[in-house]
């Protein structure tokens, strides 16, 4: 129980948001009879006596101490990169501690069967043999790297950091929406979004037993230490695309919470004994752990793309020999597609036996005939997105696109089937947004993130909320205008289903 | 005297039968051998960093510092009679800019007055464009140059310089009368103040705070012989009964916040003999820093 909830509602009078109507969505603090759902009760009570004109100061200062703390992201117009203070909403997201611990086991153990599926493609392709998921999946993704069959990172562990999305339909029911296994970004805004509440409604957290997000420093710095090839207090790193990098803040925050250099592929070298080393003012130093933060293709021009200045030639080698660590390992990226989505449940079955605890969106290939068919004739109705991309980039929402843009994407769908899926429109839930000094219902995500290595897994305790700002818009992609909530794990009564 | 570094290692200066130093691990990767571990595993610093560090102390020196001699010279020139006083050029001689100045300025003065004009000085200096060494553009490279080094430097630091950054722009329109600017002026040399003591307070003891100070004292040293070098200039006349000379060489002293210091060491009226001595060889003078 709260031990602080009020004994009975406000009445209607002194209501937080008087006209607050997220219908027919589901909200994440307040029910479809317009109360607060119990874990929201104390939030809400704490807003309605701070009013409206608090409220919108205490936005101001929030996006104040954003400003001056540096937290930002970078956007590219027109090839020019633009760094914007990081867009953060002041009303937490809260989500119940029990309904967060099936979450949290339903994503380490889809972490769980996604290591042992890509350990899999580079060995003896298990699942390929056994009919579980077919063989093109595999062989011909995009993601899949030769250069990594028969490696064996330690722990079997390929995918040590995962920026799952997950959101919730119109009954409250939680999906897993992506596996990002590649190079998920978002970690430093969920913590620096929960220092920031702390600032802002200090008085607030004496009204909640809220679970800490910063553990996930700690735990991050033991996965990578881990995996250490080397016995001894390894040297880890930051590995950035550099300054210009949208990610950038994050890559530095990282380097900072951890106690590591940032290092650029510029400052790294390899040399004939397969050793990666640093150049410091000392000279040359080895370097036993690598989390970088630059896509596959640019790790090492000797092995992929030769016109990559990011990366490090000869790194792959280095990794193939086991001297250096590399996080997340090269090639994890082939679990990380929207036609592998589609079977992580039998994928789960198949490596572990068990169940799936999380949802998956059911997921029309349209490189399969019927689906296909079914795409081209419902497409209104449905959400097209690229097998291959992140980031939002190049989703197509049907019931939001013009005829022309239908037009155009049912022909790319026609021409390049196989680039292509399609899922059923999920109704995001909403939560309550500052929106213009009035609060109304916003479509939101959850980006949480899993730490996997030899050792153990760790989940961050709630994710990065993200939040489109726009009225009924369900992008809520920073790079394309969304904005954030700290999210707080709670100890209250669940009330929704999980 | 022991070196107290040989002490704790207990073997004097052979280090044959000592645990490898970060020296010893260079050089054998360079000979391609096993590597020994580092015993204080964590402490590398990339060249790239030591560089932004370093540049870092510099332009932050020469942001506080040129805030500072603006700040005193327009003190200055209020106590000197209309006429008496030496213009605002000596300004632009001591940023060593009165070139880039000219080239943006001189075609749009007044072609009968050579001197130029207080605003135009002032706004050269401040955030001229063309202007690389002016406050704002020291500020900015200052803050990018933390911001590259972010990983090494404490992370108050950073924010307190991006914040001045940021309000030293936001205030920037209220600097172009002289009651604003000497608000400004205070708050960019309060604001390089604020970050000195946390780097000072907060900052490891390790090698990238050396290349910082390095950076801040190399500036510094740039700075004291700049100003000494236009001042004495444009000082060279043996006046010694001119009751201005005193607030000139007060005002080099102040320019360089050496006043108080000197009148400490020095109870002597300022000028040029005794100053000269107390900024060139007195160590009672502070660097921005004691040595690391």
């Amino acid at each position: 129980m709260d031990p602080l909830a009020p004994p009975a509602r406000p009445g209607a009078g002194t209501r937080a948001w008087p006209s607050y109507d997220p219908a027919p969505f589901f909200d994440e603090l307040v029910a479809p009879d317009g109360a607060p759902r119990p874990s929201a009760q104390a939030l809400w009570t704490y807003f309605t006596e701070l009013g409206a004109d608090a409220l919108a100061e205490r936005q101001l200062a929030a996006d104040r101490e954003i400003r001056a703390i540096g937290v930002t992201f970078t956007v590219y117009d027109e090839g020019v990169g633009v760094d914007r203070p990081w867009p953060f909403d002041i009303i937490p997201r809260i989500i119940p501690r029990n309904q967060w611990q099936v979450i949290e086991a339903g994503l380490v153990q889809r972490l769980s069967a996604l290591n042992l599926f890509i350990d899999d493609c580079y060995h003896d392709q298990r699942a390929v043999s056994e009919g579980v998921v077919p063989a093109d999946l595999v062989s011909g993704s995009p993601n899949f790297r030769r250069e990594c069959v028969g490696v064996d990172p330690p722990g079997g562990i390929w995918a040590h950091i995962c920026g799952s999305d997950l959101i919730r339909d119109d009954q409250g029911i939680w999906y897993v929406l992506e596996d990002n296994l590649r190079v998920p970004s978002g970690v430093s805004y969920l913590l620096e979004n929960r220092m920031v509440t702390k600032h802002i409604f200090p008085e607030m957290f004496r009204h909640y037993s809220i679970e800490p997000v910063d553990p996930y420093v700690g735990r991050l710095a033991a996965t990578l230490a881990s995996v250490s090839p080397s016995t001894g207090d390894p040297t880890i790193v930051v590995l950035t695309p550099g300054i210009y990098n949208s990610a950038y803040f994050e890559h530095a925050f990282l380097a900072q919470q951890l106690g590591v250099e940032l290092v650029e592929g510029g400052d790294l070298v390899v040399l004939d004994d397969d050793c990666v080393y640093a150049r410091t003012i000392d000279g040359l130093e080895q370097v036993d752990v690598i989390y970088r933060r630059v896509d596959d293709v640019f790790l090492d021009p000797e092995v992929f793309r030769a016109d990559s200045m990011l990366g490090v030639p000869g790194l792959m080698r280095a990794w193939k020999a086991g001297r250096v660590a590399l996080v997340n390992a090269p090639g994890a990226g082939i679990a990380d597609d929207k036609k592998v989505y589609s079977y992580v449940p039998e994928i789960i079955r198949f490596y572990l036996d068990e169940e799936p605890i999380l949802w998956t969106i059911p997921t029309f290939r349209c490189s399969d005939p019927a689906s296909r068919a079914h795409v081209l004739a419902n497409m209104a109705d449905l959400v097209v997105k690229p097998a291959n991309e992140s980031g939002g980039y190049g989703v197509l929402v049907g019931s939001q696109a013009t005829d022309e843009e239908l037009a155009t994407a049912a022909k790319e769908v026609e021409d390049q089937p196989n680039r292509w899926v399609a899922q059923p429109i999920i109704k995001l839930s909403t939560a309550p947004t500052l929106c213009d000094d009035a609060v109304a219902p916003r479509h939101v995500d959850l980006r949480p993130f899993t730490l996997m290595g030899p050792d153990g897994a760790y989940v961050t305790r709630g994710g990065l909320t993200r939040v489109a700002r726009r009225q009924g818009s369900l992008v809520v992609n920073s790079s394309q205008g969304g904005g954030s909530k700290d999210t707080w794990v709670v100890d209250a009564p669940g009330d929704e289903p999980s | 005297m022991s070196d107290p570094v040989d002490m704790v290692d207990g073997t004097g200066t052979d280090t044959a039968g000592a645990a490898p130093d970060r020296h010893d691990r260079q050089h054998r990767a360079e000979q391609d051998e096993p590597e020994e571990r580092d015993e204080r595993g964590g402490t590398m610093l990339l060249a790239r960093m030591a560089e932004a560090v370093y540049w870092a102390g510099r332009h932050l020196e020469r942001a506080e510092g040129t805030a500072r001699i603006v700040q005193v010279h327009t003190d200055a020139h209020v106590d000197l009679p209309v006429g008496e006083d030496v213009g605002w050029e000596p300004l632009l001689a001591i940023a060593g800019v009165d070139s880039e100045f000219a080239e943006r300025y001189q075609e749009a003065e007044d072609p009968d007055d050579v001197r130029a004009a207080e605003e135009d000085v002032i706004e050269f200096l401040l955030h001229g464009e063309g202007n690389g060494s002016s406050i704002l553009a020291s500020l900015t490279a200052a803050r990018e140059n933390l911001r590259t080094a972010r990983p090494v430097v404490p992370r108050e630091a950073w924010e307190a310089c991006n914040n001045l950054w940021l309000g030293s722009h936001d205030h920037l329109h209220e600097a172009h009368s002289r009651e604003g600017r000497v608000l400004w002026l205070r708050r960019i040399i309060a604001g390089c103040q604020c970050i000195h003591g946390i780097l000072l307070g907060t900052m490891s003891r390790d090698e990238a705070m050396s290349f910082l100070v390095l950076g801040q004292n190399i500036e510094r040293a740039d700075l004291t012989t700049r100003v000494l070098d236009v001042r004495s200039d444009s000082l060279h006349h043996p006046g010694a009964d001119d009751p201005y000379d005193v607030v000139h060489w007060m005002a080099v002293l102040r320019s360089l916040a050496a006043y108080q210091p000197f009148r400490r060491a020095m109870p002597a009226r300022p000028q040029g003999g005794s100053t000269l001595r107390f900024l060139l060889q007195d160590d009672r003078f502070p660097g921005p820093w004691a040595p690391a």
